[in-house]
């Protein structure tokens, strides 16, 4: 007896030290840095030289460096951002759910699409098409139809909000739907029994009941809009629109020598706007976020609007697919196989573009290292997201709840900030601890930007589990470790690869966390796009691109046709 | 006490023996077509035979040297030493912020830096440089008076990048072009000239600055330009600013570079115009990283590169302007001995600009 219970109380006590170290590795990818960023930005050093202890950046910030009027844009373009895309989602959410609208089919299946697609790649496209120097636009009116000057310009305001619309409406989309999907039809059927019109019924039942979700995943949106930086960067720099994502990037980049006190501030007046945010929204959605998934089956009802409303919708339709799938990555693909940029004409027809990037190391490298780095990220995830989302769901351990919320910390920091975190925490390390300009750096860094994502995703495919099937197995006597390698990950492995899915496409677009990070030799795709395109080599950017969304789509495909056979 | 010196006396032969023995096996070992190189003879048989152990240099380059590697210079120096020379070309202030965060690490990777003065002055400060002089004879022909003079022996000249305007031909007829960078101030140009960005550390804040110390442009100048005209700032780097320019959205601009002249297709409608009051230009030099990985190998590409055969490669390859009177410009615009050149500016303002950046965000508005 006494055997037995001090062997219960070993097994309990391993199982605790395992959290702990759990939690000790969480501390050093997440919390460490985040502690590092915060005390960096009280001295006047640079990384991996402290300086000495000031306050003069947060008053530089404060007196000369404008913090309000950054806040201000941010706010605007997040707003602006949020509130149009809210829109144009909702619209479509309740069309694809709710209503008899035309191509509704077509609108289901492409609609998501603008979400996988990287924004640099769309984002660059546009620049490409509507800059007012050399923009494809603005020379087909000035060639062929006389104007005198620039048409358009997609630099500032109205590019940044364009082009970051485009996107969002798609990530908003795909969020809200299953809300559409999912809601009880009761109440709207009682609402119909009681005289409303569906119009009444719409605007009245419908919306009322999904408020909590729309205005949950409406901060969600904005938090991801503080936190964007390829389209302020992209637009707004070159328009003179700063906001904090780009500001960051300016005083570290534009400045001579670069203000790292200054950036460092910035850094942590935007975590702790993130920070409030992310609180509101956890309030207000709670775990509902991710959910597509109902234990009830509804069929939801659907409605037969007026036809100029259904006709409009797929006019709405027609216009969203065209603008953020159809025009740029034609362009991008056109602009990849032509001469000169901009000149599209048989004789100018040409591979070399092709030629040049497959015999360029930088690309080439990029290529190999996005590969490697994004598939070993996503497997560190989610085993990390595994453990944690296990933990959480399947004990009552308070380490549960802890090690959930470590893992959801970088969802408030902006990946530009995380990158500078990153770099002032593995910098200040001696050797061999010091991890800058290894690969390790990059991986670790996408591993913290794709944890809370990938712990979200498998702690949902954990619960979708149930317990009573590890009870079962243990009851005829299966060992915990046979339980897991017998019963519960072969039923997780949907999950995984959804996962897996989900952070490798995070990481091979992500252009902020490599940034900061990389140095010789671990260099990724989407630097070797970012630099390209800032020395002006248009067309080799274009072959950049194609390859970078040949990757993540070609993944996606696997994802989707695999799918069926990790069903069985 | 004879006995003493005897001793003493034999130690120091002996001593001297083994190290011109030494030397004498370290030559003997050297590959047979490096026992009579330039390079190896000028450096020594012991730094050779270190650089061919280290087998590999790691090159931070700006884009020019990019360019020389490209067009032939890497392939060259590989196939006459046997060493791998990895050129990692990239925009300044990014290699920059590598270098010294790899100094501050303890982890080097670059083992070269090539870069404006100002950047070796920030790497300087540092600690990451380290004193190296290619002992190569092509550096006595330089036109040394353009490089910045201190701290002497931490970096090595190598070109200048200028900038005067340029213009679009089918939009300016050839009496209106500048004669001086008062004549731009005049209404007439009011949205229809362009330029880099004043405001930050590249091409368009140097140009400024030395508008700046000019004593006949001055502040005033600048100041007068906002007013009259309001130049267009064009976002991106020089080639958005070419662009601009070429395809007719801008008549006229500041940052014109002489390279712009050969970088596009024959008969481009484009000018390049140095008013009188003269170029404005930067230094750009080479440097040895301290704790370099391959020191060695670092030494010998080095000195091989400032090679006569070399440095008319990086002439026309990289296509900036070398002030040496043994190196061909590939056109005459690029020449620096054509033209009048502005003031260089203070080693003081090059290590600090940032008060002047203030200034320009007075100017032209912070952001």
């Amino acid at each position: 007896m006494l055997s037995k219970l001090t062997l219960l109380l070993r097994s309990f006590a391993r199982v605790t030290v395992f959290y702990y170290l759990l939690f000790l590795l969480l501390f050093l990818l997440v919390l460490y840095p985040t502690l590092m960023l915060l005390t960096a930005s009280f001295f006047t050093g640079q990384p991996g030289a402290w300086g000495e202890p000031t306050l003069e950046g947060y008053r530089e910030l404060i007196n000369t460096e404008g913090i309000g009027e950054i806040i201000f844009n941010s706010v605007i373009y997040a707003s602006a951002r949020t509130g149009i895309s809210l829109a144009l989602a909702l619209t479509f959410a309740w069309a694809v759910a709710r209503a008899h609208v035309p191509g509704r089919g077509l609108m289901e299946m492409l609609i998501p699409i603008p979400f996988f697609i990287p924004d640099l790649l769309t984002a660059i496209s546009w620049v490409m098409l509507a800059n007012p120097q050399n923009g494809l636009i603005n020379q087909f009116f000035v060639q062929f139809l006389g104007a005198r000057g620039p048409v358009v310009n997609i630099y500032g305001w109205d590019g940044l909000i364009f082009h970051s619309v485009l996107h969002t409406t798609s990530f908003l989309y795909l969020l809200l739907v299953g809300f559409f999907y999912n809601m009880d039809p009761a109440y709207e059927e009682a609402s119909i029994a009681s005289g409303a019109t569906p119009f009444q019924t719409t605007f009245k039942v419908t919306l009322p009941m999904l408020l909590p979700a729309i205005l949950g995943v409406s901060i969600l949106s904005f938090i991801r809009a503080l936190e964007s930086f390829e389209d302020p960067y992209l637009f707004g720099t070159p328009g003179g629109v700063y906001v904090f994502a780009n500001e960051i990037y300016r005083v570290l980049r534009h400045r001579h020598p670069p203000q790292y006190n200054a950036a460092t501030g910035l850094a942590v007046i935007l975590m702790i706007i993130t920070f409030v945010l992310v609180a509101v929204q956890w309030k207000i959605l709670g775990n509902r976020e991710f959910t597509t998934i109902s234990a009830k089956g509804y069929q939801p009802r659907r409605v037969t609007p007026h036809r100029f409303v259904r006709w409009g919708i797929f006019a709405l339709f027609l216009i969203y697919f065209a603008l953020a799938i159809l025009i740029p990555l034609t362009q991008i693909c056109a602009s990849s196989f032509f001469k000169v940029f901009g000149l599209y004409k048989p004789e100018h027809f040409t591979f070399d573009n092709w030629l040049t990037v497959f015999r360029d190391p930088r690309t080439m490298g990029g290529l190999r290292n996005t590969i490697i780095f994004s598939t070993i990220a996503a497997a560190g995830v989610i085993a990390l997201g595994g453990f944690i989302g296990y933990i959480r769901i399947r004990t009552r351990h308070w380490m549960g709840p802890t090690l959930e919320l470590t893992a959801w910390l970088p969802w408030t920091m902006p990946g530009i900030v995380l990158g500078l975190a990153l770099l002032w925490a593995w910098i200040s390390l001696p050797q061999p601890l010091n991890l800058y300009g290894t690969s390790a750096i990059v991986i670790l860094g996408l591993i913290v930007n794709g944890l809370p994502l990938g712990t979200r995703t498998m702690q949902s495919a954990i619960m979708q589990v149930s317990k009573d099937l590890e009870e079962c197995s243990m009851v005829h006597g299966a060992s915990w470790l046979q339980t897991m390698g017998r019963i519960v990950l072969p039923l997780l492995r949907i999950g995984v690869a959804a996962a897996f899915v989900i952070v490798f496409a995070l990481s091979a677009r992500s252009l902020t966390i490599p940034l900061l990070l990389y140095s010789y030799g671990t260099e990724t795709l989407t630097i070797a796009l970012l630099y390209y395109y800032e020395e002006g080599y248009r067309n080799i950017t274009a072959v950049i691109a194609v390859i970078q969304l040949a990757l993540v789509m070609g993944l996606l495909i696997l994802e989707r046709v695999t799918r069926p056979r990790l069903s069985n | 006490m004879r006995s003493r010196n005897w001793t003493g006396l034999f130690a120091i032969t002996l001593a001297l023996f083994t190290i011109g023995s030494d030397r004498a096996a370290n030559a003997a070992s050297l590959p047979a077509n490096l026992v009579n190189d330039p390079v190896a003879k000028a450096l020594g048989p012991e730094i050779m035979n270190a650089a061919l152990k280290e087998g590999r240099v790691v090159w931070y380059a700006g884009d020019n040297t990019g360019e020389f590697f490209k067009g032939g210079g890497k392939e060259a120096f590989e196939k006459r030493f046997g060493i791998k020379v990895e050129p990692v070309t990239g925009r300044l202030r990014e290699q920059t912020d590598k270098v010294r965060a790899e100094h501050a690490a303890g982890r080097k990777i670059a083992d070269v830096f090539d870069g404006v003065d100002q950047y070796l002055m920030e790497l300087h400060r540092a600690g990451a440089l380290e004193k190296f002089t290619p002992p190569s004879p092509t550096l006595e022909g330089y036109d040394k008076s353009v490089f910045t003079k201190e701290p002497v022996g931490f970096w090595t000249p190598l070109f200048i990048s200028a900038q005067g305007m340029i213009v679009n031909t089918n939009l300016v007829k050839k009496e209106e072009y500048p004669k001086s960078y008062w004549d731009v101030v005049n209404p007439k140009w009011k949205g229809r000239l362009a330029t880099r960005d004043p405001r930050s550390a590249g091409g368009g804040g140097w140009q400024f600055l030395q508008f700046y110390n000019h004593p006949k442009l001055g502040i005033d100048y600048i100041r007068k330009l906002k007013e009259v005209v309001d130049p267009f700032i064009v976002p991106g780097g020089s080639r958005e600013m070419r662009d601009a320019v070429l395809l007719g959205q801008f008549p006229l601009g500041f940052s014109g570079r002489p390279e712009f002249l050969t970088d596009v297709p024959k008969g481009s409608p484009i000018a390049y115009v140095v008013p009188q009051e003269g170029l404005t230009w930067l230094p750009h030099s080479t440097a040895l990283i301290k704790g370099a990985t391959h020191p060695n190998a670092a030494k010998i590409a080095l000195t091989w590169f400032y090679e006569i055969q070399n440095l008319q490669l990086l002439a026309k390859e990289g296509g900036r302007m070398i002030p040496h009177p043994k190196i061909k410009m590939p056109i005459p615009e690029m020449e620096v001995g054509n033209y009048t050149m502005m003031a260089a500016i203070p080693t003081q303002q090059l290590a600090d600009p940032g008060f002047f950046f203030k200034e320009m965000e007075k100017v032209f508005g912070r952001r």
